[in-house]
This record gives C-alpha cells, sequence and structure tokens, in this order.
C-alpha cells in the first residue's frame, strides 16, 4: 500500500485502523468513510497524484483506488 | 430559436413564479453561490427567472432524465391542485413534463450525480462557471419531506468542495449565500454570506454546511408558511416538528 495514500486515508479519516486496510477494505462498509470523506479523498488524490477522473470510476474498495492509480497515475 | 424559446418560457414562467428578491444590493457584484431550499419544484424555477444575476445551476441529473418516472411532479400536481381528479392530474401531468425538462436542459445545467468521483469534476466545472464570472445556484438540502411546508432539511457537505476549487483558481474566497424562497409570499431572502475559510478543507465544508443550515433554518422559522391546501394536520405538525424540534 503506498504511504501517500495511506497519508491521506490518515489525513482526511484520522479514526481509520490501518492495522486491518487491505485491499479488499469497502471503503464504506469496513473503513466507514462518509460521502465527505471520500470527496476529500478524491480531492486530494487528484493533487497529489495528477489524476483525472472521468465520472465513470466505482471505487468500492482500497484495491478499486490502488488499480485505478496504477492504471493513471502521471507520477 | 432556442433563445427565442427561452424568453417566451422565462416570460410565461415569470407571470405566475416571480419572486421579489429582498436585499439584493447588499449582495457582492462578484460571483457567488446562492444555496437555495427546493420548495418542492418552485424553487428551482422560481430562483432561475428571479435572480437578476448571471447563473449556473447545479442540479440532480435524475430530474434531466426522461420524466417518466417523475413522482416528485406529479406530487406537486397533486398538491398543488387537490381538486382534481387522478386522471386530470395525470393529463396535465403528460403536458407539463416534457416541457418542464426542455426548459431545464435548455438553462445547460451541470447534472449532478450519486458517483462520488463525478461530484468532484462537477465541483470542479461549477469553480470555473465563476471564475467565468457565473454565479452558482445550487440545492444542497438533504431530505425532501418537509419541502412542502417551507422548513428545510439539514444540507449536504461535499458541494462546499467548490470553495477550494474555486480559491485554487482565483486565490478568491468562494462566498456561500444562504437563499432562502418563500413561496407564498414570492419573495426571495438571503441570509449573511458565508466565506469558505483557510482551513483544512473538510473542516470548511463541514463549517460552511453547518452554517448555511443554521441560516436557513432561521429563515425557514421567520418566513415559512404553511400552505392553505395542506388537509392532514397530524402529518403536518409531524413534520414542523421534526425540523423545529
Amino acid at each position: 500500500m503506498p504511504q501517500e495514500l495511506i497519508d491521506i486515508l490518515l489525513r482526511t479519516a484520522p479514526d481509520t485502523d490501518i492495522s486491518k486496510l487491505t485491499a479488499d477494505s469497502r471503503l464504506k462498509a469496513d473503513l466507514g468513510l462518509t460521502s465527505l470523506d471520500f470527496i476529500m479523498i478524491m480531492f486530494e488524490i487528484q493533487d497529489k497524484y495528477g489524476v483525472t477522473f472521468t465520472g465513470d470510476e466505482s471505487f468500492e474498495t482500497v484495491g478499486d483506488v490502488l488499480r485505478f492509480l496504477e492504471e493513471n497515475s502521471k507520477k | 430559436m432556442k433563445h427565442l424559446t427561452m424568453r417566451v418560457l422565462v416570460r410565461s414562467l415569470s407571470l405566475f413564479m416571480h419572486c421579489r428578491c429582498d436585499s439584493m444590493e447588499d449582495l457582492p457584484e462578484e460571483p457567488i453561490i446562492f444555496c437555495c431550499n427546493h420548495y418542492e419544484l418552485f424553487g428551482p424555477i422560481a430562483a432561475v427567472i428571479s435572480l437578476p444575476v448571471k447563473l449556473k445551476l447545479l442540479i440532480n441529473d435524475d430530474i434531466l432524465k426522461p420524466m417518466d418516472n417523475m413522482e416528485e411532479l406529479l406530487t406537486g400536481i397533486r398538491k398543488a391542485m387537490p381538486r382534481l381528479s387522478e386522471k386530470q392530474i395525470r393529463r396535465l401531468y403528460k403536458i407539463v413534463s416534457p416541457r418542464a425538462e426542455r426548459a431545464l436542459k435548455q438553462l445547460d445545467p451541470i447534472p449532478m450525480t450519486q458517483n462520488w468521483a463525478s461530484v468532484i469534476i462537477e465541483m470542479q466545472k461549477a469553480a470555473e462557471e465563476m471564475e467565468k464570472g457565473n454565479s452558482i445556484l445550487i440545492f444542497p438540502e438533504c431530505g425532501m419531506p418537509t419541502y412542502s411546508i417551507g422548513a428545510v432539511t439539514e444540507f449536504r457537505q461535499g458541494f462546499a468542495i467548490i470553495g477550494e476549487f474555486y480559491r485554487k483558481r482565483t486565490g478568491k474566497d468562494a462566498l456561500f449565500c444562504p437563499t432562502y424562497i418563500d413561496k407564498w409570499a414570492k419573495q426571495i431572502h438571503f441570509g449573511e454570506l458565508i466565506p469558505f475559510g483557510r482551513g483544512p478543507a473538510k473542516e470548511e465544508c463541514q463549517k460552511v454546511s453547518q452554517k448555511l443550515y443554521h441560516s436557513m433554518m432561521a429563515m425557514a422559522e421567520k418566513y415559512g408558511h404553511v400552505p392553505e391546501t395542506y388537509e392532514d394536520e397530524e402529518e403536518l405538525e409531524e413534520k414542523v416538528r421534526s425540523v423545529h424540534g
């Protein structure tokens, strides 16, 4: 798991238990992220990784975010 | 042709739905974000035709889809014209819905989806529009049950990220304007402007949302009305209690 992504997660939702964080962790059900948390994470990801969203993305799990970054990251 | 149709439509709607704007002169000339209550479908239409500024509308994309499933419009007709039979209501709905759909599309709104990643794109577009000099009109209430009595429900928070995008583009603090539409008095009231501060973006979004809610609640208590056509007193009281405590 990229440390930068963990940092973003912790900055946005400091109560997240990262010891149990896996690629299969579900963003809402397991990590308890709210809509606002998720919007902030998307905002920071766009900023830090220089990615652009199309609006067709579907992020259910941490793995979905990682895959998206692998395919789209410019850094 | 498009502009002519729009002008005719706006003129017609203005006859019934135009609202006076209270203290408009106190608002700044720069683009701001009008955060408005719904009052069913009255709010969006009345705000568009009554606010005398260049506006870009952000609207739920469900409303822009074919209106065959648009229960809200049917409910609105039922409430506005309680004496009509269900058959007459459905007939009127068939006449009104395609026109309402066309009118909304001609406003060229920014459609808002429920996809979280899309919200980022939509709010960026809104900030771009502000940079071009257009104010934004948005309806960020979470729920619908109290629309018809002029009350307001809590506000969403994520939309306020427009403020962060706007600052990135212009270096300026975005201003959110609580905008209360009083359907029965045909008047639009404005609350004190709320700036998107310089703190962490998440906290600023939460602050803006809470301040908007409190400002709108204060205006709802002051200007909210109970429509005379409301028949179920118990249901009405329950709704008022749920909002006003």
